[in-house]
């Protein structure tokens, strides 16, 4: 576990690295873009059409930042939490990935949740948590009182601004967190 | 003697054990202590974690606070007040259970406070 708890800072260290050298290259196109649009006399204007400016060298490199930040952030799962995702197959749930590790998990056609893994939380100095979110469930608006029990019962959040249940577990919990999560949903509806 | 259901013990047993061992180990000594708030350093030495109170803090004790299943009173910036939250009824259960049938681990942690209390003004 602890092995797994520095990859994941590794690569959360790895994404952040990515996306500043990508801003910070971002941020000195911009500056020259808009130089030589607001004021083509400028000496800025003179450097980008001198005889060397890496123009092009920059835009590969930022294409490959965003390939990188892309692939960091959407594809790669560490190995062994693939392995806990796997359990939503076997389960019978559908998994849906998406952008910045986020995942939909469908048991039913109306029931599903999603999944938001955080390879490394500075706040906590944790690694490896995964926040739950319940669909949106806008009828409960009208049962609140039913609706906070429900979460009670299975220590969950019941968050009555958003109309959802969440909750934030560490990897070990997520078979069962996930399994009260969807007894949630399908009580509350 | 309050008449408990098995449905009840059930959601409690389920919910209790989808949580960490370091999560269940705060909640049923907050349980055992009720009505007593403590601190993060009590409540480290309590569960026997030689860990620093801010680890607790940042990290476990917000979840347990998300989950609404524990209390977390911000006193000053590094000093807290955690008590079991009385109010959701699941903990309700969980104490009338300690309550009923823990007073032996009652007075131990009991005991533990008191030592540290009397530690800490020597």
């Amino acid at each position: 576990m602890l092995t797994l708890e520095k990859n994941a800072k590794r690569e959360y260290l790895l994404i952040k690295s990515l996306e500043i050298v990508f801003i910070g290259l971002l941020i000195i196109l911009s500056i020259i873009g808009i130089n030589s649009l607001i004021k083509p006399h400028l000496i800025t204007l003179t450097y980008i059409t001198a005889p060397y400016f890496p123009l092009v060298e920059l835009l590969i490199g930022l294409t490959v930042l965003i390939c990188g930040i892309l692939f960091w952030r959407w594809y790669r799962i560490p190995t062994i939490l693939q392995e806990a995702l796997t359990y939503y197959k076997e389960a019978g749930y559908i998994i849906k990935r998406s952008l910045f590790h986020s995942m939909k998990i469908q048991k039913l056609p109306n029931i599903s949740f999603k999944i938001k893994l955080h390879l490394y939380n500075r706040s906590s100095a944790e690694s490896c948590l995964f926040k739950l979110e319940s669909m949106p469930l806008p009828h409960c608006a009208r049962f609140k009182s039913q609706f906070l029990q429900i979460g009670e019962r299975f220590f969950l959040n019941s968050d009555l601004k958003t109309q959802k249940f969440s909750t934030t577990c560490e990897l070990g919990e997520l078979h069962l967190r996930s399994h009260l999560l969807s007894l949630a949903i399908s009580e509350a509806l | 003697m309050v008449l408990i259901e098995s449905k009840e013990v059930y959601d409690l047993l389920v919910a209790f054990s989808s949580y960490t061992e370091l999560k269940r180990k705060i909640v049923l000594c907050l349980a055992h202590i009720y009505p007593r708030a403590v601190s993060g350093a009590q409540l480290s030495i309590l569960i026997g974690y030689s860990g620093s109170a801010r680890t607790l803090y940042r990290g476990v004790l917000d979840r347990l606070k998300e989950d609404k299943v524990i209390l977390l009173d911000k006193l000053t910036p590094k000093l807290y007040s955690i008590r079991i939250n009385h109010n959701q009824h699941l903990m309700k259960l969980l104490i009338e259970l300690a309550q009923q049938n823990g007073s032996h681990l009652k007075d131990e942690y009991e005991s533990i406070l008191r030592r540290s209390e009397n530690h800490a003004d020597s």
